[in-house]
């Protein structure tokens, strides 16, 4: 095997054709979907007609495949990768390794059958440059991956004398993973679920309505289903996603690895992270823990892959982190994090409890009314506008601890907003990644003397909780002065 | 932020804002309103139909003629040595902050009623990825080039600037 990085330009695995066949029908099939929905509709009767579209459809894929497989090359040229495609149209795409923030080698059954990993590069660009190479053999991509961050190390300075072997930060065993699916279950999107099929069974078939969902009893039980089918897919979900999740610094940066049937490998380079986020809703923080998202000035960017079909985009997750060591954890990840545990939050506004409290009891009686209207008379209860009442309470209640939660703090290298109580994020930016900042304040802000600071760096942003006209000023006067 | 000199852009951009405000209704708020009052008249009664049409006519005038000087006044720039300030909005007021090393690039734009008025607007990007970070419009063809070209100059953007 000759290195990427001499020059010589290098194409795809020939596997590449069967591992990309799938995803290309499925991307055609999507392209063409008022199509298929017209020949589902339309019923049986016209076989031939049938089979030739489906023929169509299969050649269309499998064309768009060989051509990408016959067209694709890529090289290391002059210290930066170079990927040419298209036959029709070509394209032309320099990467400098520069500019890169997050690299990401993906594992799927069928690339483990075949022995292959796809390599996807991210840079802080929109469309225009970002490379994917979908089936390469693990040896080349080990060896691109390496010369795109040595490339990157000599132009940083960051090649140190004795650098640190790999040390892992975290790891989540199967435990986490699940509790981690526990706690990002949506039971409300399951129950408007259930409430939505019972209301249309009963209008569009009242016989079925009658015989079944009626029945004492019969309502409560589905709806228990509902919830459980809602908490497993959830849970499924995250250990598919999450299994043997490790989190690792090397000299290069952080590295990601999770996946039960996909294997995901996300290469942060060092000093690349924009911003986390730490979730730490009611039901983490019961189990002890939280959950971080780590961003880079790639994690937003459009998905545009060399005529390939995308997937998620790379960014990194932390599914749980035990919160008693949250703060050192962090501060691997984001230098800096672990001196922010000395500072006090500031609190956002007092004025700003009387849009909190509003907001809270707008959207608890208006969700819970919902459920009330679609749920309870299901379970023989009727008297949701007594749910609704209680929802306002509620909602309120919750508005006032929001308030009470949100805030604020600075060090001299991070700005960290905290805001929600049962479902409390805080957010943290490096501040020497501010990429311009906005002060803001509506006619009714004005009224009660709020103002809101949105902070945004590469690809993300963080908003501030409302602050008093002092803070606000602070916030943007500082930053405003520091980042120039 | 009190050394900073708050510059405001060419008066004859609020000229300008009126045409372009007086187009907008012909073209797309006029008919939209004479459809709504019209069908409010067959559906409801003509009262409430000339009462729309009526309240649409003076917010319409409202937005194209009186609007654009109460724009203009509320909006000022500066330019510091470390950042370029831009301060907008009438009833929702926003002060953005961009850093000028942060700048990645900067876009003159002109369409042809900003060239009948011999203005010009000046768009700044960063690497945040929104749109346009900054924006200045009814600035002079020269003062904005100049302003670009200022701006530009001072902006060295260190590892991708991100």
């Amino acid at each position: 095997m000759s290195s990427p990085a001499d020059g010589e330009w290098k194409r795809l695995e020939p596997a590449s054709l069967a591992i990309n066949l799938l995803p290309n029908i499925w991307r055609t099939l999507r392209s063409a979907w008022p199509l298929v929905l017209a020949m589902v509709v339309s019923g049986g009767g016209a076989v031939v007609r049938d089979l030739g579209f489906v023929g169509l459809f299969f050649l269309l894929s499998l064309g768009r495949t060989v051509t990408h497989f016959l067209t694709l090359r890529y090289r290391m040229s002059a210290g930066k990768l170079e990927i040419r495609s298209g036959l029709l149209g070509r394209q032309n795409r320099v990467i400098d390794p520069a500019h890169i923030q997050n690299t990401e080698l993906l594992q799927n059954p069928l690339h483990r059958l075949f022995g292959l990993v796809e390599l996807r590069v991210e840079t802080s660009g929109q469309a225009g440059a970002e490379g994917l190479l979908s089936a390469l053999s693990l040896a080349d991509a080990s060896a691109l991956q390496a010369a795109l961050q040595a490339t990157r190390r000599k132009g940083d300075g960051l090649i140190e004398a004795g650098d640190p072997g790999d040390e892992e930060i975290e790891r989540n065993g199967i435990v986490e993973v699940l509790g981690h699916g526990v706690a990002v279950a949506r039971a409300g999107a399951a129950l408007i679920v259930y409430g939505v099929a019972e209301e249309v069974t009963r209008e569009l078939y009242p016989t079925l309505f009658a015989d079944t969902l009626a029945r004492p009893g019969a309502g409560a039980v589905l709806l228990a289903v509902f919830l459980s089918l809602g908490y497993a897919w959830s849970v499924l979900g995250a250990v598919v996603r999450y299994y043997g999740f490790r989190l690792i610094r090397s000299r290069d940066g952080l590295r990601a690895e999770s996946g039960l049937f996909t294997r995901r490998r996300v290469q942060i380079p060092a000093g690349r992270v924009q911003l986390l986020r730490i979730d730490e809703g009611l039901l983490r923080r019961l189990m002890g823990y939280a959950s971080v998202q780590i961003e880079t000035a790639g994690s937003n960017s459009p998905q545009v892959e060399s005529g390939m079909p995308a997937t998620a985009a790379a960014e990194a997750i932390i599914p749980m982190v035990a919160q008693d060591l949250l703060a050192e954890t962090l501060d691997a990840v984001l230098p800096g994090y672990a001196a922010t545990a000395a500072v006090p939050w500031r609190p956002s506004a007092t004025l700003a409890f009387i849009p909190a409290v509003f907001l809270g009891m707008l959207r608890w009686t208006a969700l819970l009314w919902l459920v009330g209207h679609f749920v309870l008379p299901a379970i023989g209860l009727g008297r949701y506008d007594v749910v609704a009442g209680l929802g306002a309470l509620f909602g309120a209640w919750t508005g006032w601890r929001d308030w009470g939660t949100a805030g604020w703090k600075r060090t001299p290298k991070l700005l960290l907003v905290r805001r929600g109580f049962l479902s409390r994020q805080s957010t943290a930016v490096p501040v020497e990644k501010v990429q311009s900042v906005h002060l803001r304040q509506g006619p009714l802000q004005r009224r009660f003397g709020l103002w809101r600071v949105s902070v945004w760096v590469a690809g993300a942003r963080l908003e501030t909780p409302e602050l008093g006209e002092a803070d606000a000023r602070a916030i943007f006067g500082g930053l405003g002065g520091e980042i120039g | 932020m009190s050394d900073v000199t708050w510059r405001a852009v060419d008066p004859a951009a609020i000229g300008m804002w009126r045409v372009q405000g007086v187009i907008r209704t012909f073209v797309g708020l006029g008919p939209m309103l004479v459809g709504a009052a019209v069908g409010l008249s067959v559906v409801a009664s003509w009262r409430i139909g000339v009462g729309f049409g009526i309240v649409g006519i003076l917010l319409s005038v409202v937005q194209a003629l009186i609007w654009p000087s109460l724009s203009w006044r509320a909006f000022r720039f500066a330019v510091r040595d470390d950042a370029l300030l831009v301060r907008q909005g009438v009833l929702f007021q926003q002060t953005v902050a961009v850093p000028r090393h942060r700048i990645q690039h900067a876009d003159l734009r002109q369409g042809p009623i900003e060239r009948a008025f011999g203005l010009s607007t000046l768009a700044l990007y960063t690497a945040a990825g929104i749109s346009v970070d900054a924006s200045i419009p009814g600035l002079d063809e020269d003062v904005a080039e100049q302003l670009r070209d200022e701006l530009l100059q001072r902006s060295e953007p260190g590892d991708g600037g991100v």
